[in-house]
């Protein structure tokens, strides 16, 4: 892609501006309309970003304006939870930036627990690594496991989503427009993709900055802190930020001892839990009144669970970091409500124990180092989510 | 027929309305109303001899048929059947089966689902010792425009006013009233304010969550006012995960709205931290004044109208030990004002409040009713005291404290005494819930 | 203008008492969305003629109601009736309401109720009514014991006859009928305030709802 980074910036405004007049106009719901925003999503997950690599898509020529239009509807549809109550948008929420900022691990069927947190959908189009453990490896066969987990969305088989697909009325010739087929485990998967895949946020000023020639667009403190992020922080040897683009990801598995340390509370818990009833009102709850309303909380091992391999226990992937400032709680449960308590548990070297990376050791931050370190990762937040929410809102969710 | 007989004084007929509402609102049904005393003051209320209890009950895993069902107890005093079960409707699935209420001429119980939505209505009236499902509506979220969670089911003449709990865009507390006409057809969605939206409301505290959870009016006064819990997430949730989830902890109600009845505007909105829950107005012609207690900050509530005329919030009385996290949770006003019972669901206790001065409750009686205890249901003369059991399926007590019950009491002004007790586990009925009570001496045969 | 303002007035009209204590609400200030369509039903007028319910919509805002004449709960018929008087009364001095709304009673027990019944009550202001002093107010009856069932059921009025008695139970409801037919409030015990009433029309009549 040899789009030049100013030009690729005027692109970005003019489609805003596009995407918002045709949003307005098209509040009757017209067809045509859906057709704009998707065919204007479509185009944008094809194209080049400065900053992001080149998409991960096996077949491009199935991200069609159709398909994307599929997809968006497929995945705010709660029809498609055995109950109806639970479509994949109920837990990747756009306004929250297609993660969950409500919750430390995701709740599914019937309240039954889930136990990570639901992790951002944006920019998915971007990673070979799906899941906190990596179990998946590709949007179009990613879909089957939330569909059918029975603390998800609890489907007794994929073939009765299908079916579905196959027998709604407000489904009828849209697999067969998109994919010249009728709805199937490929075309289901292929909707979906197409759809997440165009989930690009535009570019943040980290983006701008880095990747565009803008010079001022990091403050200084910013600029230092990207400085200690890939200098003497080292959060960049995992998280990384590369000089053509930056994915702050290095799509692989580390035990930071987070994992290890909060399954070694899951099993010796403190004797009390402290708990905020209301904002600045708390009281300490004793364990066993805790225990008496709680189910058991299943163990996480961590990649262990795909691979079986000791080595893996407590290894989760790497995250992507960008739009981090948005996609509170962190951690793959969850557990860190903020970005300063994050950089303040790697600063005192994550939680040390034998199988812990050696990539992670303690940091001797001081305080300014730590505020610019958060000020940093607030330069990866998009400028684009609105224009996303309002594609995803472009018909409310399907209900019963 | 002459035309002073159609023209009695009409300040007279209804001077006091509430207490003439209280003893027949029914334009000449039978004279021997009477109910629990948390209904709509627009529908026929029982002040005698309740004979059957309504159990709105939610299907357990590996219980019974495991669904949601209706459960009618029989409480006919010297009946063979005596605080029995008589009958049971299974309505298919678990739907979070939590409240009911009986639209406003009380032959029809609408029963909601807080997960799926669905709403079941039986006819009570038919065979009032035998409710049957005459129609279901599963099309609530669709129909009011993304409102989740049907909650509190409140009568208005020839229509049924619905408060919601969540919303289908993320399944948070923001949410909305519903209405109904009685025959089940949708009529309007009214969103409750936020502080981004307040929809012409006041906020006197400068704070607006638009979460919601019961409704009820002072119609002498046109004062609605609506309570605030939380969204499906965290209702839904594993109580002990909801309890150690710290952004989860944040996301509870904090608001009463007060609203106009009549036009259904919000006009106030008051600071109540700590999920109030249950609102109960008094019932005297003077009461101008409610109660609701919060959850999480075990509190006592006045939501009240001051001698300006304007209505006001004030906190009045700890329930139990608020750092022990007791959770108050269902409460029930007596039919003269004087007291209020209050449950505390963690350590299974009923509390009785004397509330003859409102803003001074005092406790002044305590039982524990079971591992745990949720619901409670008094007669209109406060004789006879009901409780039940299940708070939510995911919040409910773990192992052995999952005790599932109804018990009936007599209160003799001193003492609790049980007269009856149906486990609803040994059963296979489930979780124990709502209780509505119904007579046959509401409906004369044509 | 001048008529705005006596439409917005009309809650006004009638005195603000203890049962209802609180101000009126402002007409044009709330919506009233469309309940359902007013049922059809044949009926008889005072006269004996067959009259459809359909056709008094068109041109003036209704208020039906529903009453037995013999009905002597004081909570009941009476209450209903007293209410619809002193909006006759004020209709008097009130060219709102004389011009644009009127009174629809239906009886629903034709057996006491006959047309003859129903003409003593229309006698005294036959002639008001044809000299446009005061609104229009009819009073219809069933055809026969039967007729009046489904009408009863579609409008949502439940009505029990009591065993061994003489008593109709019902639970007193009035309809607020627009000019298109849609029914737009139902009033029971507890909203019966002509404040309400009032405030309800004069929204309805901002909105052009008399077509």
């Amino acid at each position: 892609m040899t789009i030049s980074h100013i030009a690729s910036r005027a692109m970005w405004s003019v489609a805003c501006v596009v995407v918002a007049l045709s949003v307005r106009s098209a509040d009757p719901g017209a067809g045509a309309a859906t057709e704009t925003w998707a065919g204007r999503a479509a185009s944008r997950a094809l194209a080049g970003h400065p900053g992001l690599p080149q998409l991960r898509a096996p077949d491009r020529a199935r991200l069609t304006p159709e398909s994307v239009a599929l997809g968006r509807k497929i995945f705010f549809d709660r029809r498609l939870s055995l109950n109806g109550t639970i479509s994949c948008g109920m837990c990747h929420v756009p306004e929250q930036a297609f993660a969950s900022n409500e919750l430390s691990t995701a709740v599914g069927f019937e309240g039954r627990s889930v136990k990570r947190n639901a992790p951002t959908l944006l920019y998915i189009g971007h990673l070979d690594v799906l899941f906190h453990d990596g179990r998946e490896t590709s949007l179009e066969t990613q879909f089957v496991g939330p569909l059918v987990a029975h603390n998800e969305m609890a489907n007794p088989s994929i073939g009765r989503v299908v079916d579905l697909l196959r027998t709604l009325p407000d489904y009828r010739g849209s697999f067969e427009s998109a994919f010249g087929a009728p709805a199937g485990l490929d075309s289901i998967g292929a909707a979906l993709a197409a759809y997440q895949r165009t989930l690009i946020a535009g570019p943040s000023r980290f983006d701008r900055w880095r990747f565009g020639g803008e010079g001022k667009a990091l403050t200084e403190e910013e600029q230092r802190g990207f400085a200690l992020f890939s200098g003497k922080a080292g959060c960049a040897r995992c998280h990384v930020a590369g000089t053509r683009d930056a994915m702050f990801t290095d799509q692989k598995y580390h035990d930071t001892g987070y994992g290890w340390w909060r399954e070694h509370i899951r099993q010796s818990p403190e004797a009390t839990e402290p708990v905020e009833v209301a904002p600045g009102v708390r009281f300490n709850l004793g364990r066993d009144v805790v225990a008496s309303v709680s189910a058991p909380q299943q163990a996480d091992l961590g990649r262990y669970e795909v691979t079986l391999d000791p080595r893996d226990l407590w290894s989760f992937r790497t995250p992507s970091l960008r739009n981090a400032a948005l996609t509170a709680p962190y951690m793959h449960d969850g557990g860190i409500r903020t970005l300063a308590d994050v950089v303040a548990f790697y600063d005192a070297g994550g939680r040390p124990h034998a199988r812990q990376s050696p990539l992670v050791r303690p940091l001797g931050l001081d305080a300014a180092e730590r505020a610019a370190l958060v000020a940093f990762l607030g330069t990866l937040t998009s400028a684009g989510i609105d224009e996303l929410v309002r594609e995803a809102r472009t018909a409310p969710p399907d209900n019963w | 027929m002459t035309e002073n007989r159609w023209r009695p004084d009409r300040r007279q007929v209804i001077a006091g309305p509430a207490a003439a509402l209280a003893l027949g609102a029914t334009g000449g049904l039978v004279p021997a109303w009477a109910d629990e005393t948390c209904q709509s003051p627009y529908m026929p209320m029982i002040t005698g001899q309740e004979e059957y209890i309504y159990l709105w009950t939610l299907g357990m895993e590996g219980v019974g048929d495991g669904s949601d069902k209706v459960v009618t107890i029989n409480v006919r005093p010297g009946s063979s059947t005596f605080g029995k079960a008589v009958a049971s409707v299974s309505v298919g699935g678990r739907n979070e089966a939590h409240h009911a209420g009986f639209n406003a001429d009380r032959r029809f119980m609408w029963t909601g689902g807080l997960d799926t939505n669905r709403i079941f209505i039986f006819d009570v009236a038919s065979d009032p010792g035998k409710p049957k499902l005459s129609k279901t509506i599963d099309t609530f979220v669709k129909d009011s425009g993304g409102a989740v969670g049907p909650h509190t089911f409140y009568a208005l003449p020839g229509r049924m006013l619905i408060s919601a709990l969540s919303n289908d865009k993320d399944h948070g507390g923001r949410t909305a009233l519903v209405e109904y006409t009685d025959e089940g057809k949708f009529v309007a969605t009214h969103w409750i304010p936020t502080k981004e939206d307040p929809r012409g409301a006041t906020l006197v505290d400068g704070f607006a969550d638009g979460y919601g959870y019961d409704v009820r009016a002072l119609i002498r006064k046109n004062v609605m006012l609506t309570s605030s819990f939380t969204g499906w997430s965290n209702y839904m949730m594993d109580f002990g995960k909801m309890l150690q989830d710290k952004e989860a902890m944040t996301r509870f109600g904090q608001t009463v709205v007060q609203w106009d009845l009549h036009t259904r505007k919000p006009r106030k909105v008051f600071k109540v931290p700590g999920a109030p829950l249950e609102i109960r107005f008094g019932w005297g012609p003077a009461s101008n004044w409610a109660f609701t207690s919060t959850a999480l900050t075990s509190k006592l509530w006045l939501i009240h109208e001051d001698e300006k005329g304007e209505w006001q919030a004030k906190e009045v009385a700890d329930i139990g030990d608020p750092s022990k996290i007791p959770l108050p949770v269902d409460i029930s006003i007596a039919s003269d004002d004087k007291s209020l019972w209050v449950n505390t669901f963690m350590d299974g206790k009923t509390r009785l409040f004397d509330i003859s001065n409102p803003m001074k409750p005092k406790q002044v009686y305590e039982k524990r009713i079971g591992a745990q205890v949720n619901m409670v249901s008094q007669s209109w003369d406060g004789k006879r005291v009901y409780f039940t059991t299940s708070l939510l399926a995911n919040w409910d007590k773990k192992g052995a404290d999952n005790e599932q019950f109804i018990k009936g009491f007599a209160w003799d002004g001193k003492e609790l005494k049980e007269t009856f007790n149906v486990d609803f586990l040994k059963e296979g009925y489930g979780r124990a819930h709502l209780m509505l009570f119904g007579s046959s001496k509401l409906y004369s045969s044509t | 203008m001048a008529q705005r303002a006596a439409i917005i007035s009309l809650p006004a009209a009638f005195p603000r008492t203890e049962a209802f204590d609180f101000a009126a609400p402002v007409p044009g200030s709330y919506t009233l969305p469309s309940i359902k369509a007013a049922p059809a039903a044949s009926l008889l007028d005072h006269n004996g003629t067959a009259t459809e319910l359909s056709g008094l919509w068109p041109g003036r805002i209704a208020l039906v109601s529903f009453v037995y004449l013999t009905c002597t709960d004081e909570n009941g018929c009476p209450l209903a009736m007293s209410v619809l008087y002193d909006i006759e009364f004020a209709s008097r001095t009130n060219a709102v309401l004389r011009d644009q709304v009127q009174l629809v009673t239906v009886s629903f027990d034709p057996v006491r109720d006959p047309p003859a019944a129903l003409a003593a009550l229309v006698a005294p202001k036959a002639q008001d009514i044809a000299e446009r002093r005061v609104l229009p107010w009819r009073f219809l009856t069933g055809t026969s014991a039967d007729s009046m069932a489904p009408t009863l059921a579609a409008f949502g009025q439940r009505v029990d006859k009591e065993r061994n008695s003489e008593r109709l139970n019902h639970l007193l409801r009035m309809y607020l009928v627009d000019g298109s037919g849609r029914i737009r409030n139902i009033y029971g015990l507890g909203t019966i305030d002509p404040r309400l009433i009032m405030a309800d029309i004069a929204t309805l009549l901002l909105e052009g709802a008399t077509q």
